[in-house]
């Protein structure tokens, strides 16, 4: 569900950047998703390959950046988050506070 | 073929209408509050709660956000509130343009607050900002102190965590310490509070923060508005 208004958010931007910039198939988008944005990327190929088809972007591909939460542990380490059940490897302590990781962009096209 | 930079963020047309609609919030003096959880979490009982508590102090006004029936916005106009019903039809969340679409039918004039119930889900709501000041998220004691970690995203965009029905929590294995310990590995800045609705347990220092940061809302537009004359 989400994903699929999610896609269609991004469809209407690609839309729109077609009316600004006049080509006529869109074949392939590149996104950044933070972990935190809690996007299933399968989830979201699907509706987006639903919801192009027999259009102008059938086949449309996307390639998805992913980027996860930077933590910063008290005793001064910092780490790359890729699950949240997360632990400092240096001091042990599961108290590292998070930042970024909650992207949810549209980066560029591929276009004809 | 030929590359199209953008760089632009996905739910951008979201963020636009909400800023439309903070923009009308702002220009009435009206402080508004988005409440989102899994379903069952207690946010129409928070709200009846509050509603009778802050009724002869604070003009309200609620918008709930639901896939099907008018259960909730029927619950909530006993409480004598202006209330309006947003059936979404399948849609797990709400966005900012309905929200707009629905703000026509308060008299936004009189309102303190509009209190928004999100649909019941603490996944979608969190990435679709609908204008509001403050976002508060509820996590209620049965469904386990690890939420925080597996709901980040509304986590993460929330201003106040509240933990609900905490009369329920000697019969389950809730830490209160524990999920407030989990909230704030995701989001440093998160306002923690714990309640029950039943016991009443909590209950002022929601209304509190509830009361402080609608009524600051309401003196800044009456000052806004003494220098506009
Ligand atoms: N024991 C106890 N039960 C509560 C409390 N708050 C709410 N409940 C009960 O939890 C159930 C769900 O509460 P609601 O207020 O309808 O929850 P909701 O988040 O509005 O639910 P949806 O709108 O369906 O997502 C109801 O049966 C409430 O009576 C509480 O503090 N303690
Ligand atoms: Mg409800
Ligand atoms: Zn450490």
């Amino acid at each position: 569900m989400h994903e699929l208004s999610i896609a269609e958010n991004l469809l209407e931007l690609v839309d729109k950047y077609r009316a600004e910039k006049g080509f006529t198939r869109c074949s392939s988008i590149r996104l950044r998703i933070g972990l935190l944005a809690a996007v299933d990327e399968e989830a979201l190929r699907f509706a987006v390959e639903a919801l192009t088809e027999g259009g102008p972007d059938a086949g449309v591909s996307l390639e998805v950046e992913r980027t996860f939460p930077l933590a910063r542990c008290s005793c001064g380490n910092s780490f790359e988050v890729q699950d949240l059940i997360y632990l400092c490897e240096r001091c042990g302590s599961t108290s590292a506070r998070l930042s970024g990781g909650d992207e949810l962009d549209i980066l560029h096209l591929e276009v004809d | 073929m030929s590359t199209i930079e953008i760089k632009d963020k996905l739910l951008s047309k979201n963020d636009q209408n909400a800023l439309a609609n903070r923009n009308l919030f702002d220009r009435h003096g009206v402080w508004c509050v988005n409440l989102i959880s899994a379903p069952g979490s207690g946010k129409t009982s928070l709200i009846e709660s509050t509603a009778d508590h802050l009724s002869g102090r604070l003009n309200l006004g609620v918008l709930v956000g639901d896939l099907e029936t008018e259960n909730d916005a029927n619950r909530i106009a006993a409480h004598g509130v202006p209330v309006r019903q947003i059936i979404t039809g399948g849609a797990c969340h709400l966005n900012a343009r309905t929200v707009g679409d629905f703000l026509v039918h308060f008299d936004l004039e009189r309102l303190d607050a509009l209190i928004i119930e999100n649909v019941g889900n603490l996944v979608c709501p969190a990435s679709y900002y609908l204008g509001e000041h403050d976002r508060v998220s509820l996590i209620s004691t049965p469904e386990g102190d690890d939420k925080p970690l597996k709901y980040p995203g509304a986590i993460h965009t929330s201003d106040v965590m509240l933990i609900t029905k905490t009369d329920l929590a000697p019969y389950t294995d809730f830490s209160i310490a524990r999920c407030r310990e989990n909230a704030l590995k995701i989001e440093s800045e998160l306002t923690v509070m714990a309640l029950s609705v039943r016991s009443g347990e909590g209950l002022d220092a929601w209304l509190e923060w509830f009361e402080l940061h609608a009524g600051k809302k309401k003196k800044r537009a009456e000052s806004t508005a003494a220098k506009g004359k």
